[in-house]
């Protein structure tokens, strides 16, 4: 029997004409390249190979909160070893995120310059539009330093556009 | 939850699906189609072949094989049987290397060291117990050519005969032999050792890290460059100074000797020097008597570290480097 007789195989194959867009939409619209997306892509679609052969249901819904564990893991490495940074972060002063607008439009060169927990943080909470506590959540932190991750990731975005802009506000 | 309006929810990503590269697309479906049972197992090391391998001429390569898988402990990985029973070419693993052979082909000018009259390559074979290796060669019906001895040049080596005529030199290195003493036994022999600008072996360097070194109070301990984007500085001082990054996701540096250092994931284009001090909160108390502040100390895996202003508005850093990374 080759492995496309299987029926899981299959189904998932059925499946990945209609889904691979969607993942990769996803994947592609967070990602520091398009190259990391492919990446990514890969992954969850192999992780979803697994499932359904295990006798799992995936669907699109599925595959793109996979996507969304695959991103957060992906920060996660790229962070490694970045405690020194963070800690300085943590050192600093909360500021009151002020209320001016923020433009969407260069959210991907802002993005690109933060560290990899800021732009988690901003990802899963902004472009993903998920509630604070699901964000904590997806990254291991409490609800309150989640909060505060938040508002450093914050001021962090304003700053990163403010320079990106090169000019004073 | 705050009921004020949230200026980041303009950040809202679109849903719309986006196609990726039809190359991608169609290597993943590929990839999803042959490989599901190489998931559950890990992907076999590549079969990996030396720059260079010997090739022996044999006059009766089937009973070599056997010669060699008996004295050497040899794999036969392959054999090519031509119709008149000769063997076209064959395969063999010793330890980490690839040998091949075949038998004498004298129509296209491969003749062995029988016919020859002898040989004028022999084959270094370094094994971990020479006199084992010595023994089971001679049992297995080579001939002694050297009896072992212990090499001036750090060897304790013997050097056997096949019966097809090859030459084995079979060694094991002196545990502690040192190139100084390399050196000084060389010339006591006639000889002026000579060595090249490469490191000898590949363990010569795995065993001495560059990055330990011994610190005293004062000596610059780590820097950091700080960069946005750790792989774009990665691609940027790996093409102007050279730096080699041990991992695509972490800026530490792995070629430069101690001071080590790293081009970091941060958002401004500065430096941090970190400074070797003996004791660090006695070091961050002089920083404050001194008119400048410090943050009291962290303490990581590399050691304890204090970021510190100076009374002029310079940051720096002060550390006590963790005893794995000091000699």
């Amino acid at each position: 029997m080759s492995p496309n007789d299987e029926p899981s195989v299959s189904t998932l194959l059925h499946l990945y004409d209609e889904a691979l867009p969607h993942v990769y939409g996803y994947l592609v619209r967070r990602c520091d390249s398009a190259a990391t997306a492919e990446d990514l892509t890969a992954e969850t679609f192999l992780a979803a190979l697994t499932a359904s052969r295990s006798g799992g249901e995936v669907n699109v819904p599925w595959l793109i909160g996979t996507a969304r564990h695959k991103l957060v893991d992906h920060w996660r490495r790229s962070g490694r070893n970045q405690r020194l940074l963070e800690e300085l972060w943590e050192g600093t002063e909360l500021q009151v995120d002020s209320n001016e607008p923020v433009d969407a439009l260069q959210v991907h060169g802002v993005l690109d310059r933060l560290l990899p927990h800021h732009r988690a943080a901003l990802t899963l909470r902004y472009l993903d539009g998920l509630p604070v506590d699901q964000v904590a959540v997806l990254l291991e932190r409490s609800l309150h330093a989640t909060e505060s991750l938040l508002m450093r990731a914050k001021t962090a975005y304003r700053q990163a556009a403010t320079e990106l802009t090169g000019g004073t506000r | 939850m705050s009921t004020t309006p949230d200026a980041f929810d303009a950040l809202r990503a679109a849903t719309s699906p986006i196609a990726p590269p039809a190359a991608f697309a169609g290597q993943l479906r590929q990839q999803l189609t042959i490989t599901p049972d190489a998931l559950e197992q890990p992907m076999p090391e590549p079969d990996t072949i030396n720059t260079v391998t010997p090739y022996l001429v044999v006059d009766g390569a089937a009973a070599a094989i056997e010669f060699y898988v008996a004295a050497f402990g040899a794999v036969e990985s392959s054999r090519l049987v031509g119709d008149d029973g000769r063997i076209g070419h064959a395969e063999l693993i010793i330890g980490n290397s690839h040998l091949m052979m075949a038998d004498e082909y004298p129509e296209v000018g491969a003749i062995s060291p029988t016919t020859r009259g002898g040989t004028s390559t022999s084959f270094s074979l370094t094994v971990a117990d020479v006199d084992a290796v010595f023994a089971r060669a001679i049992a297995a019906g080579a001939t002694e050519v050297r009896p072992i001895a212990e090499q001036f040049y750090g060897q304790r080596q013997g050097a056997v005969r096949d019966a097809w005529g090859h030459q084995w030199s079979i060694s094991s290195p002196i545990a502690g032999f040192t190139d100084e003493q390399y050196a000084a036994n060389s010339s006591a022999s006639g000889f002026e050792l000579q060595q090249g600008a490469a490191p000898a072996t590949a363990s010569d360097t795995a065993s001495v890290d560059h990055q330990l070194k011994h610190y005293d109070q004062g000596d610059l301990y780590y820097f950091t460059l700080h960069t946005p984007d750790v792989h774009k500085a990665q691609t940027f001082y790996g093409a102007v100074l050279g730096w080699t990054f041990d991992d695509p996701d972490n800026g530490h540096i792995g070629n430069i000797s101690a001071p080590p250092g790293s081009a970091h994931g941060a958002a401004s284009g500065t430096t941090d020097l970190y400074f070797v001090v003996d004791d660090i909160h006695a070091a961050v108390a002089r920083v404050r008597e001194m008119g400048g502040t410090a943050e009291e100390p962290v303490f990581y895996d590399s050691g304890a570290a204090a970021t510190c202003v100076d009374n002029q508005g310079t940051r720096f850093l002060l550390s006590v480097p963790a005893d794995k990374y000091r000699r």
